[in-house]
């Protein structure tokens, strides 16, 4: 090839020009088909507008005289968008006014991606599926509806016990002083499974604490017909779930107010060493290269492992035929701390006051007993309604299908990570300072402070940039 | 004899590497027709039993790949063609015609290179919202009209080739654009096929710029289908796998028709993919 010609570049110039044909010119179209780069510190959007006092809409429209269309953004795929699909159908058959237009946007990741870009360009849709963190960021940016008017109106409100019906911990994640701006939709938690040939075989009871699970795991690490056998197993994401473990170990992980890391005390030291030993001992393993920890396990090559609730089917489908299992509530230790995580639905600013109107009663139709109730028996999800967990159809399903009614043992024990801005970026230095100490790069004590340090960093940046 | 015997020892070695390359492809072909619990069992099932057609049937229920396989047709014909035309000249301008300030202007264009696409994500996005073309071809078409990388690679082809063949065609009265079609094109055939084969599959596996700028299902293209198989919990693999088969399906028949060009090409431009 021959060399390349060029004049001596002026560089200024050159940089300017540079600077204006960064348009439409075409570099990196391929970029790795991903798209989970949830964890990653995502490119936030920086306020146009600061958050001063939210022009609030304190008339809002009741009634809708003309048709109405409306678009909810989501990242159900398969099955789940199916039975959404269906849930939206029975709702414009019974408002024949109301067009719902759903829309899967990929993974989450992908999802916020989209959201970040036309909010910037002004496009969001009337409502979309959303964690709570990003709601937060969305709030103080001034782009969600505040639902307290609705749900409070007495025509098309909530009477205070229909809202008390929502679960506590659900309904706490979606308020921010008093306000409610989000309503809880796809909910999960964490659970043990176990498999009950094993445990069997070895004349062990599910285990109820961390030092009987360790136990428990001890002896379930064995030989079985020429395959070792792993006793425990957890998630390439443990890191991700630490908030879990320092929170059972009686600690802090941080404070949502004040914005303050605190899991770097006795109590995560106590957590993070727990779960290194017994990867050290050989009595647990990572997912690793299974990519998820239903593969192992439904092959027999772990005996349990903790896991979303969301995975069953998973579990379900790559035990067929290979072993029995069932699963049960988290051990604790100090306290019983279960996480609940899953995305709610939010409304957004750009929708006119009808679409508004119209997003709030499919709110109301998608989470009411009997569709919450449908959606936890297709998809997996906990019902997010007391009166639904109540409900005849519930409960027989529950008794046919012990698994799913594990969830709702562990309310009492709930939680929900801080809904706090750079939330994705600890947990992408979470994720990797746990990896470190578990595969013993790094010891327990290091990779906390490297852990809280890189966190505590995060937070403050996100702070900064929102104000 | 030992013709024979250096002979054989080469092919046992390519043998080996084609395996090696093929592996991935059988082992996808493989869990495509395998039953959910077959898929992570160890030691691996190669060949499935029963071996379920369905996955494919289910998998084209699950998403509509058949509208998909049409939207990445479209589109990377059109951005690869259109990319080529853009090439061909621009390439042809920056290497062979004398202008104002031609070399500062390439070195501009170099420049833009330096920019990471994830950068200009959200630009562009904007500008096509104001454009009123989202969630239509046109945004999935202009933006990759034109590719530096493909300039710049085509215009040291054509610096390669002899001025003298540009003075004879001048002296015999051959107008510019005659030139580079008649004489230039055919000459850089090695290059520009492989332009064509790293926008055709740079096209037709593009997943996050489709996905961002369509909304409807009637918009997207195979690579955004296929994230209908994903979700944060887990992987329906057979069914993906089935879905992926089918994905990657024209692209090896499209290599196998040209073959030999590819060949040529990555050999003479010393280019890696």
């Amino acid at each position: 090839m021959q060399s390349m010609r060029m004049t001596k570049p002026f560089l200024a110039t050159m940089l300017v020009f540079t600077l204006l044909l960064m348009t439409l010119s075409a570099c990196g179209q391929n970029n790795p088909p991903t798209g989970s780069s949830s964890s990653s510190d995502q490119t936030k959007t920086t306020t146009e507008t600061p958050a001063a006092e939210k022009p609030e809409n304190e008339s809002i429209v009741t009634t809708l005289d003309n048709p109405v269309e409306i678009t909810f953004w989501h990242a159900m795929t398969g099955h789940h968008e199916e039975t959404l699909q269906k849930i939206a159908d029975d709702f414009m058959k019974q408002n024949d006014k109301i067009k719902v237009t759903l829309v899967s946007q990929g993974s989450y990741g992908d999802l916020q991606q989209k959201l970040t870009a036309a909010a910037k360009s002004k496009t969001l849709p009337t409502m979309s599926q959303a964690y709570e963190d990003w709601i937060t960021e969305d709030i103080q940016n001034n782009l969600v509806v505040d639902l307290n008017p609705y749900l409070e109106n007495p025509t098309i409100g909530w009477r205070q016990d229909e809202l008390n019906d929502i679960v506590e911990v659900f309904r706490n994640a979606n308020n921010w002083d008093g306000h409610y701006y989000g309503m809880p939709f796809n909910k999960s938690t964490r659970i043990l499974f176990y498999n009950t040939d094993y445990l069997k075989e070895k004349n062990i009871d599910v285990p109820k604490t961390w030092d009987e699970l360790r136990e428990a795991a001890e002896k379930l690490t064995f030989e079985k017909g020429g395959k070792k056998v792993i006793g425990m197993g957890f998630e390439n994401s443990v890191g991700t779930e630490f908030s879990m473990w320092v929170r059972q170990a009686g600690g802090k992980f941080i404070d949502e107010e004040t914005g303050s890391v605190e899991f770097n005390s006795s109590e995560g030291q106590k957590a993070l060493t727990f779960l290194r030993d017994m990867i050290e001992q050989g009595i647990a393993r990572l997912a690793g290269e299974d990519g998820y920890m239903s593969n192992p396990f439904g092959r027999g090559d772990v005996a349990m492992y903790i896991g979303s609730s969301a995975g069953i089917p998973f579990v379900a489908q790559a035990a067929e035929g290979n072993i029995h299992w069932s699963g049960a509530v988290l051990p604790k230790d100090k306290v019983a701390a279960t996480p609940f995580a899953g995305t709610s639905v939010t409304v957004y600013q750009s929708a006119t006051p009808e679409q508004r109107l119209a997003a709030w009663e499919f709110i109301k139709f998608l989470i009411n007993t009997d569709n919450t109730a449908l959606w936890a028996k297709e998809t997996g999800y906990l019902p997010v309604r007391y009166s639904a967990l109540q409900s005849e159809t519930w409960k027989k399903y529950v008794e046919e299908n012990p698994v799913y009614g594990i969830g709702e043992q562990q309310f009492d024990a709930g939680f929900f990570d801080p809904r706090i801005l750079g939330i994705n970026a600890v947990q992408t230095a979470l994720g990797k300072e746990i990896e470190a100490a578990l595969l013993g790069e790094k010891s327990v004590d290091q990779a906390l402070e490297d852990a809280a340090k890189a966190a505590q960093e995060a937070i403050d940046r996100a702070k900064e940039r929102a104000r | 004899m030992r013709d024979a015997l250096s002979k054989g020892t080469i092919y046992l070695l390519l043998s080996l590497g084609g395996i090696l390359m093929l592996l991935p492809f059988a082992w996808m072909i493989s869990t495509s027709l395998k039953p959910a619990n077959q898929v992570m069992v160890m030691p691996p099932v190669w060949i499935p039993h029963p071996i379920q057609w369905s996955n494919y049937a289910e998998a084209m229920r699950v998403a509509p790949l058949g509208r998909y396989f049409i939207n990445s047709v479209i589109v990377t014909v059109l951005s690869t063609a259109g990319e080529l035309i853009t090439t061909i000249l621009a390439a042809y301008a920056f290497s062979r015609l004398q202008f104002y300030g031609r070399d500062i202007l390439f070195s501009i264009l170099l420049g833009t290179m330096m920019v990471p696409g994830e950068v200009l994500l959200i630009p562009n996005f904007v500008t096509l919202t104001k454009l009123g073309w989202i969630d239509r071809y046109e945004a999935l078409i202009v933006p990759w009209l034109a590719s530096v990388f493909a300039i710049f690679l085509l215009r040291q082809h054509f610096l390669s080739i002899p001025k003298e063949l540009s003075y004879a065609a001048k002296v015999d009265g051959c107008s510019d654009g005659r030139f580079l079609w008649e004489i230039m094109v055919p000459l850089a055939k090695p290059a520009i096929v492989t332009i064509v084969l790293l926008k055709a599959i740079g096209s037709w596996n593009a997943f996050l710029w489709p996905l961002i700028v369509t909304n409807s299902k009637e918009m997207r293209t195979l690579p955004v289908g296929l994230t209908a198989f994903r979700t944060d919990v887990g992987t329906i693999y057979e069914l993906l796998m089935a879905a992926s088969t089918l994905v990657i399906l024209p692209m090896i028949i499209l290599f196998l028709i040209l073959e030999r060009y590819i060949v040529e090409g990555v050999s003479r431009a010393g280019i890696k993919g």
